[in-house]
């Protein structure tokens, strides 16, 4: 119930942040904004570790530093950026089921990259993604 | 080619806006690039939640040049934009970091679907209180609904 209860929080907590986004939109740029945003991220989850995680600072590795670089580059640098960049073109309503497809790409990747296989899920959560973009993209 | 614009009261632009597609879907890869990523990262580093602050502290960093050149593009109210999105960042590390709590008390088969439902609350929140800035369309619903049918078969899967 507790996993439940959090889970549903992680998806209410996204959704608030893109209504955010759309909001802030109206008064800032999305580079400054993104820009704010990566900030105050930094100060909430600084403070979230060195209350309850602080035990796990000393097993950083030069090789950890270097990959969890690499993650921010791609996901906040590009990924936050670009995301809030789409809310300033489309409006959230359509940017968001786009970028919601986050998962069809790992899979491509996964099966790219990293030999994955596909299976008959994966297929089929491919057809219903890419058809949910197409109605999205398509509507007058 | 530049990246800003400034928003329209209502999101409906003259003619396809392919920009807006090309970044979304730029975003949607990036996202999933830093996941494939990130699988080598939890390898190296077996504490997620400081992963993830090491990501938003290079990221910040590596940030600065790119916002240092937008600085000169307007900003109409710097306290209340300033305000939005330290919120969007504040509850999109909280979404990270309750996720996490999430995977640590059950399986990823029952945790990814129902963290798979933001899209369907963004769209929710926003017929509800971006009423005047957002067209919340039967389309843009059965789409939405369409793409996270799809996502929790590929996170199943």
């Amino acid at each position: 119930m507790t996993a439940v209860a959090f889970a549903l929080g992680a998806a209410i907590s996204w959704a608030l942040s893109a209504i955010l986004v759309r909001l802030g939109l109206r008064f800032m740029p999305a580079t400054l904004g993104t820009f704010l945003s990566l900030i105050s991220g930094v100060v909430l989850m600084v403070v979230v570790v060195g209350l309850f995680q602080r035990q796990h600072l000393d097993e950083i590795t030069w090789a950890a530093l270097g990959i969890f670089a690499a993650v921010g580059l791609f996901n906040f640098v590009f990924g936050r950026y670009f995301n809030f960049l789409s809310i300033s073109h489309l409006g959230v309503a359509r940017a968001t089921p786009i970028t919601a497809s986050t998962p069809l790409f790992a899979a491509i990747l996964a099966v790219a990259l990293l030999g994955e296989s596909l299976n008959a899920l994966t297929v089929l959560g491919t057809a219903l993604v890419l058809g949910g973009i197409y109605i999205v993209i398509k509507q007058p | 080619m530049s990246t800003e614009e400034p928003v329209a009261s209502a999101a409906r632009t003259a003619g396809f806006p392919l920009r807006g597609y090309v970044f979304a879907f730029s975003a949607a890869i990036a996202y999933a690039a830093s996941q494939v990523v990130a699988r080598e990262g939890v390898r190296e580093l077996e504490a997620p939640l400081v992963g993830t602050t090491i990501a938003l502290i290079f990221a910040t960093i590596g940030f600065i040049p790119i916002v240092w050149r937008s600085l000169s593009t307007p900003v109409t109210d710097f306290r209340r934009g300033a305000l939005f999105f330290a919120g969007a960042g504040i509850f999109s590390a909280t979404g990270v970091a309750s996720m996490f709590l999430a995977i640590e008390r059950a399986e990823v088969v029952v945790v990814s679907p129902i963290s798979s439902t933001h899209p369907l609350f963004t769209l929710l929140l926003a017929a509800i209180l971006l009423r005047d800035l957002e067209r919340i369309t039967i389309r843009i619903l059965i789409g939405g609904l369409l793409v996270f049918a799809g996502i929790v078969l590929i996170t199943l899967s």
